[in-house]
């Protein structure tokens, strides 16, 4: 993707010094708009000088680090990151727990473990979304670490859920109906969050050309939010089959 | 490079920005333009990576205006023009520079003339 933004607006300097600049840029939270008018700057400095941008503009990090100095970092927003995520995730719980009490026939009992789990569940979630932001940097200039930090983190985040779901102390009984309308309710709104999300561009900071407008987006639908619809199809057919009454 | 065109770079960052500013009221209006003009005034080759940070500056400042203008068949340049406040800044501070450099002057050869009456 990064290819092609770069032999756009930089055809004449070496691809490789300008990867290192965006990449360092984008770390950093330079606006878009910035980065591609500094790739642009670069890029007709070094076609009138006839120099590389390594001679004119040193190491592309260190430039790049220039460049953020001077800018206004773009702030993440967090609760659109994360908030569409963590709603489907405590939907997705809900429905299947619903499928769940209407396959065995019995009410839900609802444990002081489920309600620990469904927090601990969000707040490891956002946890390490923020954790694996922080690190970034590191984690993609060493790809090794993505499985490593994530996978463990997560397996971490999945122990601890689990080992909330032994205490079994009830907090009351809830009809499978109920959880279930509640459950499906719940996710419909985190799909809708995360469609609205998508639609408005909130988290879109694309890469320009200097003095260019920003081109209408094309109306989408995010895939991932069908994420959350699969899980709940696979989850429930597997409760189906193997939780008969 | 001649023995004049390396300055030391403090004495080259101190005059930099009134240095640029100069060039570009002077005709140099892209960035290369402005290096070589900086260069061929005697001051030394400026690098790129020196020049857009301060360019960048002086925008935020608003003692310039940028402009990006298509180029042929590519990518443009970025093109600068003094803005009112740059125009004035640059009247006021070439005065104080030049004063500045005559009072150095006067001391350093007062001092060179002490020195040789010990």
């Amino acid at each position: 993707m990064t290819d092609r933004i770069e032999a756009t607006l930089a055809p004449d300097i070496d691809p490789a010094w300008a990867e290192e600049f965006v990449l360092e840029a984008r770390l950093r939270d330079v606006p878009g708009n910035r980065i591609g008018d500094a790739l642009g700057e670069v890029n007709a400095h070094c076609r009138d000088a006839g120099e590389s941008a390594a001679e004119a503009f040193g190491d592309p990090i260190a430039y790049a680090r220039t460049v953020a100095a001077q800018s206004t970092p773009v702030t993440v927003p967090w609760l659109s990151t994360f908030g569409p995520t963590l709603v489907q995730v405590v939907g997705v719980v809900l429905t299947l727990s619903g499928v769940g009490t209407w396959v065995t026939g019995r009410p839900l009992v609802v444990t002081w473990g489920m309600a620990g789990a469904i927090v601990l569940l969000c707040a490891g979630v956002a946890g390490l979304g923020m954790l694996l932001g922080r690190a970034l940097g590191a984690i993609v200039r060493r790809p090794i670490l993505a499985p490593i930090v994530g996978g463990l983190s997560a397996a971490a985040i999945a122990a601890a859920v689990f080992a909330m779901l032994l205490i079994e102390a009830p907090i009351g009984e809830l009809p499978f109906a109920l959880v279930l309308c509640v459950g499906v309710a719940v996710l419909v709104v985190g799909i809708a969050w995360e469609i609205g999300v998508a639609r408005s561009g909130a988290l879109d900071d694309p890469i320009t050309a200097p003095g260019a407008e920003v081109a209408p987006r094309p109306r989408r639908v995010p895939w991932v939010s069908l994420g959350a619809l699969g899980w709940v199809a696979i989850g429930a057919i597997v409760i189906v089959l193997f939780g008969g009454r | 490079m001649t023995e004049e065109q390396t300055w030391p770079g403090e004495w080259l960052r101190a005059v930099l920005s009134l240095a640029v500013l100069r060039a570009i009221d002077a005709g140099a209006t892209y960035g290369y333009a402005i290096a070589a003009r900086l260069e061929d005034a005697g001051l030394g080759a400026v690098k790129g990576g020196t020049l857009y940070p301060l360019l960048g500056r002086l925008e935020d400042g608003g003692l310039v205006e940028a402009e990006w203008r298509a180029g042929e068949g590519g990518p443009g340049r970025k093109h600068y023009e003094l803005t009112p406040a740059g125009h004035w800044m640059l009247r006021d501070q070439s005065a104080r520079w030049a004063r500045f450099a005559e009072l150095t002057r006067a001391h350093l050869n007062d001092t060179t003339t002490e020195e040789r009456h010990d």
